[in-house]
């Protein structure tokens, strides 16, 4: 074959190599492996959303999305004048936001604190003992809450009674305690798994970085800060976004399994409240309207969070 | 690895997550949770006389139909049910040629499974509910069940036809839920005590407010470690308030001289929880009680002297036989309602509901609704009202003299009161209970005559008690009235609210401004509610 045609040909293949059939080509079996998680998320995740419509609509499962009336925004109208509502939305905010302010960085510094553990087996075993609360199910941990802080019989108030000289105190039917010990829960609970996305940052972090830093006098405050921290900046962006995506949402179990009557002032959140509403007294419709409100709320507070994460960190989900 | 072969193993785990997402979608196209049994096996064929309505008349040797049911266990099994090889469900499979399969969850969690399986459109075929967990059964959830009424006899004559009136014909006017409970049926809420404790510690039964707490704390004088009040939450707690005449946790509603009162709009009430309070701070009401839940309850009622608290008029003596052949020497009594000062004792009782707060309907979408309305006819027998007070001769019972006499241990073994054998609670007679009650201390206190002698003669008693209760409350005028669906999100929003102001005012952990404020608010919530129970009265004097 003479030089022009093998030049022609080289062109052509680069040519070929860069383009978008081959990549296709070369792709089906990653789109075909792909293909199950995608049907799964259209049939379960898209394909629902049409049943957002009973919303606006005074929905009966016996006449079905279609065949129910047609109400507009009546249940709009009804759950943002209800007092309930915006007490359990003031809640929901109260509970996440602290949650937030406490919860977010605790399994960063967890994991700020593994990174600097020089025996491994101590690691490891903090690892593992940090991690184990996670797969305990909420049922379990609300009872250990409950038998912990038991007025009679609970480990803390035996404390505070024989050691510090308190009397017992009823954590669990007084209001004011009630936002912390969701969030104490939670941390004990989620601060070991939530580490491990940190300590993977952690370990993609360049070592030699940390010599040169030794080398230039910087002592271990100044490398966590001047090292340390940046390398996490990104993880710690998508999970605050993502976090701060849910700020109106709030997980049902635990709150339902640690709120009692006594609490329901500051305890009642949005989560148990459309429990309530939708299965108890089957208020479809109405809790329709309040999931697709959250739902704007929500992706509002998304698009905000990653819109001020890409001007100040420079970086966002998108 | 070659290109081919890492092509070929993704397509392979492609359709590996294909075949196992279509695997998990698949439809069971059955009712059941794990508390669902089938009784039978093998198909039954009724031979002979036919029964009941014309339109379900059952030509001889047809194989029967297969029925799902589904049904509280009312509170009244303990723990899971297990409906193999049960006698009641054999009865009903034979006498209406079906083969039930029953779902019984405990009464906890009923609405909620039951409103799932509306949802996801799997009903079963035959369901005993109450009637308020669905609103509007005319949208077609529902079979009308008129013409099976009107042509069925038994039906017809379970209940008399004003009763039909009013209680089942909803507003297109026609019936969908057939009231399980027959109107001779009575099972009077009284006051139910540990008898044997009230008798160590104090001689005799309390009468008055006073005396109950005189003899709680005698009770703790003696065994400190015992709790003498508790609850879980609210429930079980209100008997005193009944005392007050103020009782909320049926319905914050009394009709009193014609008129719809809102109890937390009366002075008793704010006393009756000021009693409560004394009795916390005084440590005679279970500390934990806000936050205990339903085991809490019961081991503190089992192993930790709960005095007395409301219950059923059946309840307290096969409680003692039940506890004696646990090897515990428990003695349940019922006792009166201690009426407060100036209160009027007529509000101090719960009224009686005459057919029952549940009722029986079919699956508008059933496979077979002459079998689902042969199923209810099976339940509304006159058989099957013999069998569940008397069982089957020969078996549960001889005839001698002319006379029907109970064979203890054998009726022990198909009326156990906590056994689910009799589980088809609301259609419990008057004297079916009546001879669980005595048979069942036949059966387990044999061995010691002077104690079933004091447990016949207690019960005689507690006869007079209950009776004495339902007759002097009569029955609730608000049995019949059905919440709109906004006023019932209104009511169950507000009881708990109502829950709620209750225990934070015996805990003391509100002030006295911001419980009036609460109340104010909480009745001004309910006044569209009153408004239309008025209306309904009203209508219905």
């Amino acid at each position: 074959m003479d030089d022009r045609t093998n030049i022609k040909t080289k062109a052509l293949n680069t040519a070929y190599l860069k383009s978008r059939k081959f990549k296709y080509n070369r792709d089906i079996p990653l789109y075909l492996l792909i293909l199950p998680a995608f049907l799964l998320i259209l049939i379960f995740s898209y394909f629902p959303m049409y049943g957002v419509i009973i919303a606006f609509k005074d929905y009966s499962p016996w006449r079905g999305i279609i065949g129910s009336d047609w109400i507009g925004f009546e249940h709009f109208k009804f759950f943002l004048n209800d007092r309930y509502f915006w007490r359990v939305m003031v809640n929901t905010l109260r509970i996440n936001i602290f949650s937030l302010i406490f919860g977010f960085p605790a399994p960063i510094i967890l994991a700020l604190l593994l990174n600097e553990v020089a025996m491994i087996k101590f690691k490891k075993f903090i690892q593992t003992v940090s991690y184990l609360p996670y797969f305990i199910s909420w049922v379990i941990t609300a009872a250990l809450v409950y038998a912990v802080l038991d007025p009679n019989s609970g480990i803390l108030n035996v404390f505070l009674n024989k050691i510090i000289g308190i009397s017992p105190i009823y954590f669990m039917a007084q209001s004011r305690y009630f936002v912390a010990i969701v969030i104490i829960a939670g941390i004990w609970k989620g601060i070991g798994m939530g580490s491990i996305y940190y300590l993977a940052s952690l370990s993609s972090i360049d070592t030699e970085l940390y010599d040169a830093a030794k080398i230039d006098g910087a002592g271990r405050i100044k490398q966590t800060w001047h090292i340390t921290l940046p390398g996490l900046k990104t993880i710690a962006t998508v999970l605050l976004v993502l976090n701060l995506g849910s700020m109106v949402t709030i997980g049902f179990e635990n709150i339902f399994l640690l709120y009692n009557p006594l609490v329901y002032d500051v305890g009642d959140v949005i989560s148990t409240y459309t429990y309530r509403l939708g299965l108890v007294q089957m208020e479809y419709s109405l809790t329709s309207a309040i999931g697709l409100t959250q739902s704007f709320i929500n992706f509002f507070l998304v698009v905000s969070a990653n819109y001020v994460a890409k001007k100040i960190g420079g970086w966002g989900l998108w | 690895m070659k290109k081919r072969n890492r092509s070929l193993i993704c397509i392979i785990l492609a359709l590996m997550l294909v075949l196992f997402v279509m695997a998990s979608c698949k439809s069971s196209g059955e009712t059941g949770t794990t508390t669902t049994r089938s009784t039978t096996a093998t198909t039954t064929t009724r031979a002979g006389t036919t029964t009941g309505v014309a339109s379900t008349t059952v030509p001889a040797d047809v194989p029967a139909s297969k029925i799902s049911m589904f049904l509280t266990n009312g509170g009244w099994a303990v723990g899971d049910v297990d409906f193999s090889n049960n006698p009641w469900i054999e009865f009903i499979n034979e006498y209406a040629n079906v083969i039930l399969e029953v779902n019984s969850p405990s009464v906890a969690d009923a609405q909620t499974v039951f409103n799932l399986s509306l949802t996801s459109g799997n009903l079963p075929d035959v369901f005993l509910i109450n009637p308020s967990w669905i609103r509007r059964p005319s949208e077609g959830a529902l079979l009308q069940l008129d013409d099976y009424i009107n042509n069925s006899p038994i039906l017809s004559a379970f209940h008399p036809q004003e009763v039909i009136e009013r209680s089942m014909i909803e507003d297109d006017g026609h019936i969908y839920f057939f009231r399980a409970t027959a109107l001779e049926s009575k099972n009077p809420v009284t006051w139910n005590a540990r008898g044997d404790l009230i008798d160590e510690v104090y001689g005799k039964v309390p009468q008055t407010l006073d005396e109950w707490v005189d003899c709680a704390k005698a009770l703790k004088q003696k065994y400190p470690e015992y709790i003498p009040f508790s609850s879980f939450g609210i429930n079980y707690l209100t008997h005193f308030l009944q005392s007050y005449g103020v009782e909320f946790t049926w319905g914050p509603f009394r009709a009193i001289d014609g008129q719809v009162v809102n109890v937390w709009s009366l002075p008793q009430m704010k006393e009756g929880l000021l009693f409560y309070r004394y009795l916390y701070e005084e440590g005679l009401l279970d500390s934990t009680f806000a936050t205990n839940k339903v085991e809490d309850w019961v081991n503190i009622y089992e192993n930790k002297g709960l005095l007395v608290w409301s219950g059923a008029m059946y309840a307290s003596q096969p409680n003692t036989a039940y506890y004696y052949g646990q090897g515990k020497n428990m003695f349940f009594i019922n006792v009166p309602t201690a009426v407060a000062p100036g209160v009027d004792p007529k509000l101090t009782v719960r009224p009686v509901n005459s057919v029952g707060s549940f009722a029986m309907a079919i699956y508008s979408l059933t496979k077979d609704p002459d079998a689902a309305a042969r199923t209810i006819e099976a339940f509304s027998s006159p058989e099957y009202k013999e069998y569940i007070t008397f069982g089957r001769e020969g078996i549960e019972y001889n005839v001698v003299n002319g006379e029907r006499q109970i064979v203890p241990e054998k009726y022990n073994e198909t009326h156990v009161f906590k056994s689910l054998h009799r589980f088809m609670w609301n259609y419990h007679t008057t004297e079916s209970a009546e001879n669980t009650i005595i048979a069942f201390g036949m059966g387990n206190i044999k061995d010691n005559s002077d104690l079933y002698k004091k447990y016949i003669d207690s019960w005689e008693k507690d006869k007079v008690i209950g009776f004495n209760n339902a007759d002097l409350a009569g029955f609730n005028p608000f049995e019949f009235y059905r919440e709109g669906p906004a006023a019932a999100a209104i009511v169950s929003r507000a009881s708990e609210q109502a829950n709620s102001l209750a225990i934070r005012y015996i805990m003391n952990t509100i002030s006295e401004a911001e419980f009036d404020a609460e109340v104010e608010q909480y009745i001004k919530d309910l006044e569209p509610v009153a408004f239309e129970r008025q209306a309904y009265l009203d209508e219905n004097k």
